[in-house]
């Protein structure tokens, strides 16, 4: 298999930013409600998952790496000013601004997306993570619904059945190696 | 603010989730996890002390300016660290992004009292460095890369795998709740743990 596709892949599965990696994991745990309602926010978060990784993981990627926190954090943070303008993370949680759960998926998958050494692996990355979070997040909102709605008592409903849930993720996932 | 002790732990494992799956991988990483969140987090609450007398300065602007402190607090210290105490490569990434994990923001919020955070963060390092106990113990048989003395395991690789972390973590809250279930039991009146928050 060439590069790109790999790449791809393996950012979506193996490097999944909700399940192997985590960065993504606080935020998909935490927000999506139901699968509904996380069609349309998922894409936004993917969206803009993809154009940071692409402008913060290629300027580092291409520049000399003393400047990568800066440009890590200031991408991180339009990045987080554009989901904030189309609407996402408008809410509170546990007193401070949702948009603390999104700071380390926009930072994070910057650095992973960093790593490769290639625009287009860059790219690659980049889309696999932004596809990989946006299923992960869907699932989570499916699962956490049906946890909900479900006949068991309170103690057994949402976060652990969504924490166990990426636990049984975490092994299909390690399942997958491309060559 | 949270009462019960049981329904904090699931909070603060919410709180610090990241860091606690990403970094907890073995003893030393998860030690220097804990001191670079808590470093980042003094740094951060003295920053948000500063700007929260401009009371000119927008909300926004005052939270923006402590996610770039607490990541360069926790990015400065992260580089630094490996030379102090072996970090597998993996969890560098865990350590850099330390700084911008909720916890280290919890006492800018509005929802929390100073006793509620010291409780918060004396459970967060109870659990920063079980997990890297249990998680190095049972999953590479050795502690702080040593084999306990007079100690014998037979290694169960997946807890120290992305599948461990999760399954460690959701073990804990649901231990958690259970716990929170059962005193709601024994005290009548008193509302029971879980549910959709």
């Amino acid at each position: 298999m060439s590069d790109i596709p790999r790449v791809f892949l393996d950012a979506m599965l193996i490097e999944n930013p909700v399940v192997m990696t985590f960065v993504g994991a606080l935020i998909a745990v935490v927000l999506p409600r139901s699968a509904r309602s996380s069609y349309l926010p998922a894409l936004r978060f993917a969206v803009t998952l993809f154009v940071v990784g692409i402008a913060g993981g290629g300027i580092v990627a291409a520049s000399s790496s003393t400047a990568a926190p800066a440009v890590h954090i200031v991408v991180g943070l339009l990045g987080l000013g554009s989901l904030l303008a189309v609407g996402e993370l408008r809410g509170e949680w546990l007193g401070m601004p949702q948009a603390v759960l999104a700071m380390a998926p926009l930072v994070g998958v910057q650095m992973l997306v960093a790593t490769r050494d290639d625009f287009g692996l860059v790219v690659a990355a980049a889309g696999g993570s932004a596809i990989g979070f946006a299923v992960v997040y869907v699932l989570l909102g499916a699962i956490r619904e049906s946890s909900r709605i479900s006949e068991t008592t309170d103690t057994f409903k949402t976060n652990p059945v969504v924490l166990f849930s990426l636990a049984v993720f975490a092994i299909a996932f390690a399942g997958f190696l491309f060559w | 603010m949270v009462h019960d002790q049981s329904l904090r732990i699931e909070r603060v494992a919410l709180l610090g989730l990241v860091t606690l799956l990403g970094a907890t991988g073995d003893l030393a990483t998860a030690l220097a996890a804990l001191g670079i969140s808590a470093a980042s987090a003094l740094v951060v609450y003295a920053a948000w002390a500063l700007v929260r007398l401009a009371a000119s300065i927008p909300a926004a602007a005052r939270w923006a300016a402590c996610f770039a402190v607490g990541f360069a607090v926790s990015w400065a210290l992260a580089s630094v660290v490996p030379y102090v105490v072996p970090i597998r490569d993996g969890a560098v990434l865990f350590l850099r992004i330390a700084g911008l994990m909720p916890i280290v923001y919890y006492a800018a919020g509005d929802g929390a009292t100073g006793r509620d955070v010291i409780v918060s963060w004396v459970q967060f390092a109870l659990l920063m460095a079980g997990a890297g106990v249990v998680r190095e113990f049972f999953g590479r048989g050795a502690l702080l890369g040593y084999l306990p003395a007079g100690s014998f395991t037979i290694r169960a690789g997946f807890l120290a795998s992305p599948t461990g972390a999760f399954l460690l973590v959701a073990t804990v809250v649901l231990a958690a709740r259970i716990v929170s279930a059962a005193r709601a039991r024994q005290t009548p009146g008193r509302a029971q743990g879980g549910g959709d928050e």
